[in-house]
């Protein structure tokens, strides 16, 4: 099956790979059932940001710039892989690992069939916590079937492993999500419009089925009272806003979400092997 | 012949005026030898009048019944073994006065320890070369917008140059395997364990309450 793909203005092409389901994935926990105590309404999530004057709440797009955040998946239809294993990297470091850059196509690999046409949002939030994901120095970005991985990057999956996954059914549980902090895997359907952006930075790009993985991180709210959450793309630092733009959900992703299982990543598990084990507590 | 006599009179007002206490040599201790403590002071006190010290009340013989009125009497048959404090205050004849503390001991009395004039302070206490600060949050409970600010607070990167940090929930392994949950559970949710990375003495703990207890509780206990 021959995927879309989408030609930047700076030239790049890539292909899209994020699949929509013959059927809504079910079996998921979902985040408003697992932390309906933390459930925040959208206005609660309005009236926690006004005092930043749009600004965002975690100012992520500042400490996670660069290459060394913002991945590129080149050429293969590996978004699924590169969005779940950035945001695996990412959530390691918030919670003090040290930073580890996991491989997207390693993660792509656990979900793509043996081909290269795509893969499902649902299948990034079961491999981050049943297998894990090898670091990039491992597998790299062009590694992306299972015979071209080695039995040792294999084996180093187990080392690092998302810890509690939820799914994302509606704008509340999405703004809850990245409102208290936890970094988000979500559709959105790229066009031609998608690296262009308005005045407020906002992505110009419409809505669809979807057919494109990417992260949420963040979120600050606009002018008009609109939040929007910022987009961690993979498509290299040149695109957009230094790989990043910002999604407003009723431009982008009130379509994608009935087709898509978006999910929160709440925490991970730690290395064993790495240099900074914490120390037991004294008896 | 007036002006001759004056100057002899006037020396001695002077010395009046300007006399020095009398020499009175009284020794630390006094131990009694077959029930009486006995002591004869050296100097040249004309007299010497002794006062219990402390509140007790033993009180020494009657100097006056005593052949040397200078001399230190006292029965201490029955007494209770202790140490008893005495100041012997000696009078020369022109009425400057000097003032010896002593003691009798009776029994096996430990020995006084003086007061230490000036107090050494506290030695400072040692502060760790390295600190692993642990959060541990409940994995069963909510989070807060507070919590969350606090747990993605920059200071947790900065902390990261010369200690470490780890959050946790409370389901997961290493904060169980570790002691920490078991800790947490002490203060309450969500907690701040401040650990000193060579042994894992836990040097502060507290529920997580803003970023700036945490500065603080490091500050306090690191290097």
């Amino acid at each position: 099956m021959a995927l879309d793909t989408i030609t930047t203005p700076g030239g790049d092409e890539f292909r899209l790979g994020c699949l929509p389901p013959p059927s809504f994935p079910t079996g998921h926990a979902c985040f408003a059932d697992a932390f309906r105590a933390e459930m925040l309404t959208l206005d609660q999530v309005r009236a926690a940001l006004a005092p930043f004057n749009g600004r965002s709440l975690y100012g992520r797009r500042e400490r996670f710039a660069g290459e060394r955040y913002i991945r590129n998946q080149r050429h293969f239809g590996s978004c699924n892989g590169f969005a779940v294993a950035g945001r695996l990297s990412v959530m390691r470091e918030l919670r003090g690992e040290p930073y580890v850059c996991l491989s997207g196509a390693d993660a792509y690999s656990q979900m793509n069939g043996g081909a290269d046409n795509g893969s499902v949002l649902s299948d990034a939030m079961k491999i981050v916590e049943a297998n894990g994901i090898a670091p990039e120095d491992m597998v790299p970005w062009d590694r992306i079937y299972t015979h071209q991985i080695s039995a040792e990057a294999k084996a180093a999956r187990a080392r690092f492993k998302g810890f509690k996954t939820y799914a994302l059914d509606s704008e509340e549980e999405l703004a809850t999500a990245v409102a208290l902090g936890r970094v988000c895997v979500i559709a959105v359907h790229a066009d031609g419009g998608y690296g262009r952006e308005d005045g407020n930075g906002v992505s110009l790009m419409g809505n669809g089925v979807g057919n494109h993985s990417v992260g949420a991180d963040d979120i600050r709210l606009l002018p008009d009272g609109t939040l929007a959450y910022d987009n961690p793309n993979s498509w290299g630092t040149a695109w957009a806003s230094g790989g990043r733009t910002w999604l407003t959900f009723n431009r982008h992703l009130r379509e994608t979400v009935k087709f898509h299982r978006f999910f929160a990543l709440v925490s991970t598990t730690d290395d064993p092997t790495d240099g900074s084990v914490p120390t037991p507590v004294k008896e | 012949m007036t002006r001759f006599l004056l100057a002899p009179a006037l020396a001695l007002c002077c010395a009046g005026l300007f006399a020095a206490p009398p020499k009175l040599d009284v020794p630390a201790e006094v131990v009694p030898v077959q029930g009486y403590a006995r002591m004869a002071p050296k100097g040249d006190a004309v007299s010497v009048v002794y006062v219990a010290l402390d509140g007790h009340k033993l009180y020494p013989f009657p100097s006056d019944e005593l052949k040397d009125g200078r001399r230190f009497v006292l029965p201490t048959s029955g007494v209770k073994a202790g140490r008893y404090r005495y100041a012997a205050v000696g009078a020369s004849k022109t009425g400057e006065q000097a003032v010896v503390e002593f003691a009798v001991v009776v029994g096996d009395a430990p020995p006084d320890v003086a007061p230490d004039p000036k107090p050494k302070p506290d030695p400072a206490p040692v502060r760790a070369e390295k600190v692993f600060v642990v959060v541990v949050e409940d994995a069963g409970a909510a989070r807060t917008l507070e919590t969350a600010r606090a747990l993605n607070d920059p200071y947790w990167a900065a902390l990261k140059g010369k200690h470490d940090y780890r959050h946790y929930l409370s389901d997961a392994r290493p904060a169980l395997d570790n002691g920490y949950v078991k800790e947490a559970q002490a203060v309450g949710y969500p907690a701040v364990l401040v650990l000193d990375q060579k042994d894992g003495a836990v040097l502060r703990r507290f529920k997580l309450d803003g970023v700036a207890g945490v500065k603080k509780a490091v500050e306090e206990v690191a290097k």
